[in-house]
């Protein structure tokens, strides 16, 4: 389990059934992007060092390019991290009783929200675009009684059959003991 | 004349390095606090602190090539401003005596 059982607040006698987390590729999609970010100042050593290079010679410019680089290299790596703890902590568990999503928003910011299994209404699956069709990740949206916003698994493996699965147990949590 | 030293930008460096570092902490914190230690976790620490480590190392060999007290801008004060600081008579309250700006060992 990738969270303690104790910050999910369940009861007893409460069992998980399942642990969802975004799609893996969802993080990795981030991470292309700051590798992008990190190869930036390469790419501008090397266009200065072709077209003026005398400006790297110059006294007070190398140092605080240097320094620039330094922190633009920190941050980058900062902020990557940053992002796959995001990744790590946005969890979706679904127990017998209930949904809970626990969303995390940079490091301050976490909402954990939860919901009965007996007063979801209805349960949709979206999958959109051409790596979510292949990869098999997508969108569940929960609408239950009562509830203003829509609860959603955002990103998750394999949403269908998580779909069908969390119907079931809406079923059971619904049928008479 | 006021010379502005180089090393002023060490300084600023070195407080946004000391921020960031301290965001690194509450990461970690957070990390630890919240999730459990598993194989997972204990990697991407592991990972992340070591690259930046060749970071801070690969920065370190780079500041150290400089010379970093050479001066950043000189500033030449026009001498008038000297003849009025040499002028100025601040008044004390009674029993301070009064201060003169004026070279004092004359």
């Amino acid at each position: 389990m990738k969270l303690k059982r104790s910050l999910l607040q369940l009861d007893f006698e409460e069992k998980i059934i399942f642990f969802l987390h975004r799609h893996p590729f969802v993080f990795v999609k981030k991470l292309i992007v700051y590798l992008g970010l990190g190869a930036l100042p390469f790419l501008v050593f090397f266009a200065m060092k072709t077209y003026f290079s005398q400006v790297l010679d110059n006294v007070i410019i190398h140092p605080l390019l240097i320094l620039l680089a330094s922190l633009w290299f920190i941050f980058i790596w900062i902020s990557l991290f940053q992002c796959w703890v995001n990744y790590y902590f946005d969890i979706y568990v679904v127990t017998n009783r209930q949904i809970i999503n626990i969303d995390q928003n940079g490091l301050f910011n976490r909402t954990l929200s939860k919901q009965p299994l007996s007063r979801i209404q209805d349960i949709s699956t979206e999958s959109k675009g051409f790596f979510a069709t292949i990869l098999k990740y997508g969108d569940v949206y929960i609408q239950s009684a009562g509830a203003k916003d829509r609860f959603c698994f955002k990103e998750i493996k394999n949403p269908y059959e998580v779909s069908q699965n969390l119907n079931k147990l809406v079923r059971d949590s619904l049928a008479p003991l | 004349m006021i010379s502005i030293p180089l090393y002023i930008f060490l300084f600023v460096y070195l407080a946004l390095i000391f921020v960031s570092l301290l965001y690194i902490i509450f990461n970690f914190y957070h990390l630890f606090r919240f999730g459990s230690l598993e194989v997972e976790t204990v990697f991407v620490s592991f990972l992340f602190i070591a690259i930046l480590t060749i970071i801070f190392f690969c920065s370190f060999q780079e500041i150290i090539k400089i010379d970093w007290r050479q001066p950043l801008f000189t500033m030449t004060i026009p001498s008038f401003i000297y003849e009025i600081i040499s002028q100025i008579q601040i008044k004390m309250p009674n029993g301070w005596g009064n201060v003169n700006l004026t070279n004092q060992t004359q």
